[in-house]
């Protein structure tokens, strides 16, 4: 187990310097220099982005540079944004909590209603309830995010007048975002969650507990929902990861503050520094939860040893 | 009591067994939802091809005194902001969310297919170098990998296709390497190799074909979620621009005048939702009958 965990903690990490590396050079690839970018702003003489350039270390190889950065990177200097002239990471860090919290509502609710409907399409197998669950899962899979948002607003905000349609601050801005946000992933879990317990209940130690006679809710899920939940903690931590990516359409729909429209202005205004210390955020984020659930596997499900 | 009487064995040959119509195709007939999906996508490309016929006005052609007309006999779906029709819109806006998803696709498959063959069929250094640089590649999100070359290559039409294929790669190399693990081991592959014939042919002629399975379904999969990539893109100003009619820039531009004009957003994110069920509905049947193994 520890030898495990120590390779995977290594290739974590290694595929983090390739991250690294990509976005750096990446930067790299555009057209015009940093410097000039910031100093166009002003207007500046040669001489003045000559100096500016030193000054950022623009002058330096290629591979002096990149050791630079990637030396800043470990102590969590992320360079200055272009536009606002701040430590990107300053401006990266004010995003976090809104995004987090429309992450975390979005993970719970999709969860929530995932596991709901996969129980209620496992336990009425080959009916129209289970026909009923699936096509919806099916079309939550599908659906494209600023649709179920539009649809969500028309609803719940136009026709009853329920939840604010835009902005953020309490819960009842961030429900229907969440639910927006996370719409296909419900349809995920329900066909996964619907998936293993069709397979679990056709284990001989399910046909034990109905011989005992115990109630088949409770062997849903007492003795059926706990085995078949492990792939799906899996997926979660896979999910969580890469949320970011829908919460660029969601916070645009929404008009909420967080990390995707971040991202999105941040191309727009070609504020580069910042595209790439959140583009990188993004990856560390995914690669830490994917390290986390591969551990977490092993300890929810002690069959499975690592080799 | 009666006496039953046991037919004589004849030595005509034993009791026929139906034999079985291929495997693929009996399979995608017995999934009525991927059938579904097969009617829904031919019609979708029907009425695009059909789009300059079907259409009722000029897509771009603004008529200020039609401003936001409900739906109506004139208008099937309504208009917009500018008094565009927004059935027009919505027709020719697919030409260009199926173009864009089909070249997306195209651009993940290729490169990524090659690549997959070549790591997983040499292995050791040339594998190990691919698949590192293919896991650092999957550890951007999607949509946010494919943002990133938006913002690298600047924003429009023709980098959205790109940035949306490029970030697909990966995928397809990690299908297609592991298929590849399998069946190089295979007797025919050896024995191809030992008659002689040179890796290319190898790789082409023989593995190729017997990896194609998952191949087809990712890629049907993939079509769709070009589809959604690139819609939110455009969605999001990064992709085509205003006046050409795209799924996910009418839905933006509709965005702000939902409350007196829902049709104008809602139209087009309904067609998108459409296609992409048509795809995820082919898809998953394919799944179901050329690849079992796949089903999640």
């Amino acid at each position: 187990m520890l030898a495990y965990l120590l390779r995977r903690l290594l290739s974590s990490i290694s595929t983090l310097l390739g991250v690294v590396t990509l976005t750096f050079f990446a930067l790299r690839l555009l057209p015009g220099d940093p410097a000039t970018m910031l100093i166009s702003q002003g207007g500046g003489t040669a001489e003045q982005i000559a100096a500016l350039r030193s000054q950022l270390g623009l002058d330096a190889p290629l591979v002096i540079q990149y050791v630079r950065f990637l030396n800043g990177v470990l102590r969590g200097d992320l360079g200055q944004s272009l536009v606002t002239h701040r430590p990107v990471a300053e401006v990266i860090a004010e995003q976090v909590p809104h995004t987090v919290s429309l992450a975390v509502t979005a993970t719970l609710l999709a969860v929530l209603l995932g596991v709901l409907l996969g129980i209620l399409a496992a336990a009425s197998q080959g009916t129209w309830v289970d026909g009923l669950c699936m096509a919806l899962a099916v079309v939550g899979v599908s659906i494209p995010i600023p649709l179920s948002g539009l649809v969500l607003i028309m609803l719940f905000s136009l026709t009853l007048g329920w939840l604010p349609a835009t902005g953020q601050g309490s819960w009842r801005h961030l429900i229907m975002p969440a639910l927006a946000l996370n719409l296909a992933f419900t349809g995920t879990i329900a066909r996964l969650v619907r998936a293993q317990l069709v397979e679990v209940l056709a284990q001989e130690y399910i046909v034990v507990a109905r011989a005992k006679g115990l109630h088949e809710i409770t062997i849903l899920v007492r003795h059926a929902l706990r085995n078949a939940l492990i792939p799906v903690i899996t997926i979660i931590g896979l999910r969580f990861g890469s949320l970011l990516g829908g919460t660029v359409v969601i916070e645009t729909l929404f008009s909420r503050q967080g990390l995707g429209r971040l991202l999105v202005d941040a191309i727009l205004w070609k504020d580069y520094p910042l595209v790439q210390g959140l583009v990188m955020l993004s990856a560390v984020l995914y690669l830490t939860t994917n390290l986390l659930v591969d551990l977490g596997y092993g300890l929810l499900n002690p069959r499975i040893h690592h080799e | 009591m009666t006496i039953r009487r046991y037919p004589i064995p004849t030595r005509k040959a034993p009791p026929r067994r139906e034999i079985p119509p291929p495997v693929r195709r009996r399979a995608l007939r017995r999934n009525p939802a991927g059938l579904l999906g097969l009617i829904i996508l031919t019609l979708i490309v029907a009425a695009t091809s059909l789009a300059s016929a079907l259409a009722p006005y000029d897509p771009l052609d603004m008529t200020p005194s039609q401003q936001l007309l409900p739906p109506s006999l004139a208008h099937p779906l309504g208009t917009d902001l500018f008094g565009r029709d927004v059935l027009s819109r919505v027709l020719y806006g697919a030409r260009i969310s199926l173009l864009v998803g089909g070249l997306a696709a195209l651009i993940a498959a290729l490169p990524g297919i090659l690549l997959g063959l070549v790591s997983g069929y040499y292995g050791g250094r040339i594998d190990s170098a691919t698949m590192r640089v293919m896991d650092t590649l999957l550890a951007f999100p999607g949509l946010i990998l494919a943002l990133g070359i938006v913002a690298v290559l600047r924003p429009g039409l023709s980098n959205v296709t790109l940035a949306v294929g490029l970030a697909g790669i990966p995928a397809y190399t990690r299908v297609v390497r592991s298929s590849v693990l399998t069946v190089k081991r295979s007797l025919y592959v050896r024995a191809a190799r030992a008659v002689g014939c040179r890796d290319s042919r190898i790789l082409f002629r023989h593995i190729l074909p017997n990896v194609l399975a998952p191949v087809i379904v990712l890629s049907t999969l993939n079509v769709g979620r070009s589809i959604l990539h690139a819609s939110a893109l455009s969605f999001l100003g990064l992709g085509v621009q205003p006046p050409t009619p795209e799924w996910g820039a009418m839905i933006n531009e509709g965005r702000e005048i939902l409350r007196l004009a829902p049709w104008v957003s809602l139209t087009p994110a309904a067609m998108i939702l459409l296609t992409v069920l048509g795809i995820n509905l082919l898809g998953d049947g394919l799944r179901d009958a050329l690849d079992p193994r796949l089903r999640a």
